[in-house]
């Protein structure tokens, strides 16, 4: 083969090119610290980096839901345990009220402190989370309990879905403090109220069995409520397995092995200097014209 | 006295003739970097009665390698030319920064999930229209810079068939020059080797076939019709079909035209062709496609739930109604607009505000598939796309690859047989010096003997 000139150079020419542009991309990488920077480099990689990314934003939204819900859930099994505090308070009352040595103005005293008690039962009963009333069901814009323990909430569940599909993360109200639950707790507190305001024993005894339900009720659902705080738990801890995984898979699809990247630049610049020198030798070449 | 006088014209003749060839020598050394150049070589012939004489040049070309140089240039800036129109595009399909389509269809879903944890807090609902806003744009973003780019291609594309109608009728001009130059016996060398320059130049544009007809003039074929023969040029045209695809026409001697759209096969315009009219529309449908089912499954479940005003039945996006320019055209209802009270969260009127339970299901929108006929998630279709589209660019990328090195191996083979190595030429011109030297020599000695003849005879 006849090697002219121009042959020399355009070998020369392709040679550093190539070297040089291998060892620029080499380079990237390992600066970049990234394998994939664009679709082309690893198309799997890369739609599989895409999903990864969709996945993990997933599970962040889903972390900080159960974040915020468990927060409300919190302050809700600390009301709800105040609030059976307070029944138990009541019910220490009206065994006072019972006591038949008792007189009418001692009664009356014991009434206004069931008053008093029905006043910090339905302020708790109106405590407010992160999403408004953590009672009122759905209408947590509006208060739910009145002064005399009239409830305008509703019994709806408020559900959020942190990966195992809809499940409940609230306190129902409805249910820990009137008879959608079975027993009226203000309306209990009502009955006693009454009977001691009326000095009448036998009545105030008769409220005691009413008074351990309505307290019952309210633990029951503080019991519900922290089920649902240790299910979101258990979802937090799943979440935060799944962020890890999901966070190594990323890693292993588009990071670039930082010894791998810089032995290999480490290797290309050594070809481009070789590369370089022998260009160097193949263009001084053409001795005749020289002399 | 007969043979020294002929012995002084043979050296006259020699000088010529040597003459001649230091000037062709000369001649390859001053073209050593010119594109296209043919070596050339001095015809010397042996005259009756010993003397020399240069008949003209030879040209050191080689048809078949010739035919293939213009073969290979075609398909390589075909490759190339697809290769470079793919890597522009690819940007818009990059979701690894964080700001990329899909980090805005998962910014979607992610609200959706914080508007299930707090349905009534006004700026939960404002960031699910931001998000969702910010979709839309995305979307018309990357719709528009697609069909910006086809717009882009399609200039390109009338601009490369000016050239080539510009350089046929070059080419078809030099054809009747060379034929007049080679009639009254005139080198045409340099004609021949600029007519080869300009159909390189065509073949990058145009995939260039070329044969030589009965008077041996150059006939070129492209596009599988004929763009030039003898002295006449067909002119091509663009222009766009019905489903506003690119239509390659050649039109020969007056009117009327014919398509020869299906002949392209080579060159920059096939480049342009392929990319506009199936990369590209292939990106634009599966974008236009994503965007209706996406759309589409979120207007429905929007549809079912209740405002915080106890309306239900609103569109969260506006669409076309089918997934044609669906990518274009999404945007935020505009009922919504500035209305974040209206996105609906609970599933019923009377849970309003605290029902989440729509939301939830508008959350869970993201792990369902309502994509690509209900069997992929909104990501994963455009992961697909996104992983598609790179294994395009990377087949583009290994075929120019592949296309540039038969080009460089032909354009090697081509340079061997018709380039000019100085060192060659550094030989040839030694050669005819010392060949001028000589013939000097003998007509200086043979000035001698006749100047030594006529002195005796003076005397």
């Amino acid at each position: 083969m006849r090697v002219t000139d121009a042959l020399r150079f355009q070998h020369v020419q392709r040679a550093l090119a190539s070297a040089a542009r291998e060892h620029a991309a080499a380079s990237r990488r390992a600066s970049s610290g990234a394998r994939i920077e664009r679709p082309s480099d690893d198309p799997v990689g890369a739609a599989e980096l895409v999903r990864l990314g969709a996945s993990r934003s997933q599970v962040a939204a889903q972390r900080d839901t159960v974040r915020t819900v468990s927060g409300d859930l919190a302050l809700a099994e600390a009301t709800l345990a105040e609030s059976g505090d307070l029944l138990a308070q009541a019910k220490s009352v009206a065994l006072q009220g019972a006591n038949g040595s008792l007189s009418a103005s001692e009664r009356s005293m014991l009434a206004e402190q069931v008053r008093q008690l029905r006043g910090e039962l339905v302020g708790l009963a109106n405590a407010k989370g992160s999403r408004g009333f953590l009672f009122a069901g759905s209408q947590t814009a509006t208060r739910p309990f009145s002064a005399a323990g009239a409830f305008s909430g509703d019994a709806v569940d408020f559900v959020v879905d942190v990966g195992g599909g809809p499940t409940a993360a609230g306190a129902n109200g409805a249910r820990a403090f009137t008879l959608a639950g079975g027993r009226d707790v203000f309306a209990d507190l009502n009955a006693l109220e009454s009977a001691l305001t009326a000095n009448d024993p036998t009545a105030v005894a008769a409220t005691l069995d009413a008074l351990e339900a309505s307290r019952a009720q309210l633990g029951e659902e503080r019991g519900r409520v922290g089920l649902r705080m240790e299910k979101l738990q258990t979802s937090e801890q799943l979440l935060e397995q799944a962020s890890v995984v999901l966070t190594e898979a990323t890693e292993r699809v588009g990071a670039a092995d930082p010894f791998e990247s810089f032995s290999r630049m480490t290797a290309l610049s050594q070809a481009l200097e070789r590369s370089v020198a022998v260009s160097r030798q193949l263009l001084d070449l053409g001795t005749l014209w020289r002399g | 006295m007969v043979a020294l006088n002929r012995l002084l014209l043979t050296a006259r003749d020699a000088l010529a003739a040597q003459s001649f060839g230091l000037g062709v020598t000369g001649q390859n050394v001053n073209n050593v970097n010119t594109a296209g150049y043919v070596r050339r070589s001095a015809d010397l012939r042996t005259r009756l009665g010993g003397g020399v004489v240069a008949v003209g040049v030879r040209r050191a070309a080689d048809a078949f390698l010739d035919r293939r140089w213009f073969g290979a240039s075609s398909s390589s800036s075909s490759a190339s030319e697809r290769q470079a129109l793919l890597s522009g595009v690819e940007p818009l399909l990059s979701d690894f920064g964080g700001a990329g389509l899909g980090d805005a269809i998962s910014g979607v879903f992610d609200a959706f999930q914080g508007l299930a944890s707090n349905p009534s807090d006004p700026t939960t609902r404002q960031v699910v229209l931001d998000r969702a806003e910010h979709l839309a744009d995305r979307l018309n973003q990357a719709a528009d810079a697609v069909a910006e780019r086809r717009q882009e291609i399609l200039q390109k594309a009338q601009a490369s068939v000016a050239e080539v109608n510009a350089e046929a009728a070059e080419v078809a001009r030099l054809n009747r020059e060379i034929a007049v130059a080679e009639a009254r016996g005139e080198d045409a060398s340099d004609l021949i080797d600029e007519r080869n320059r300009l159909v390189l130049g065509i073949s990058s544009l145009i995939d260039v076939k070329t044969f030589t007809d009965g008077q041996g003039g150059l006939v070129l074929h492209a596009a599988g019709t004929t763009l030039v023969e003898g002295g006449v040029a067909a002119t091509l045209s663009i222009d766009l079909a019905g489903d506003g695809s690119m239509r390659l026409w050649s039109e020969s001697s007056g009117p009327p035209a014919t398509e020869v759209t299906q002949g392209l096969s080579g060159g920059k315009l096939a480049a342009y062709k392929e990319v506009r009219d199936v990369d590209l529309v292939d990106v634009a449908g599966r974008l236009d496609q994503l965007a209706f089912d996406l759309g589409s499954a979120v207007n429905t479940q929007h549809a079912l739930g209740f405002g915080l005003d106890g309306v239900s039945g609103r569109p969260l996006f506006s669409l076309p109604p089918s997934a044609t320019g669906a990518a274009r055209l999404i945007g935020l209802d505009a009922a919504l607009v500035g209305h974040p009270e209206r996105l609906a969260a609970s599933s019923s009127a009377v849970t309003v505000p605290g029902g989440s339970d729509n939301a939830v299901a508008l959350a869970g929108l993201a792990s369902t598939d309502i994509a690509s006929g209900g069997t992929r998630t909104a990501s994963e279709a455009w992961a697909d796309l996104v992983g598609d589209f790179g294994t395009r660019l990377a087949r583009a990328e290994a075929t120019a690859e592949i296309h540039s090195d038969v080009l460089a191996q032909t354009e090697a083979m081509r340079e061997s047989a018709s380039g000019v190595s100085l060192d060659e030429e550094m030989v040839n011109l030694t050669r005819y010096q010392h060949a001028y030297d000589a013939a000097a020599k003998v007509l200086a000695t043979v000035d001698e003997l006749m100047r030594e003849l006529i002195d005796r005879i003076g005397r």
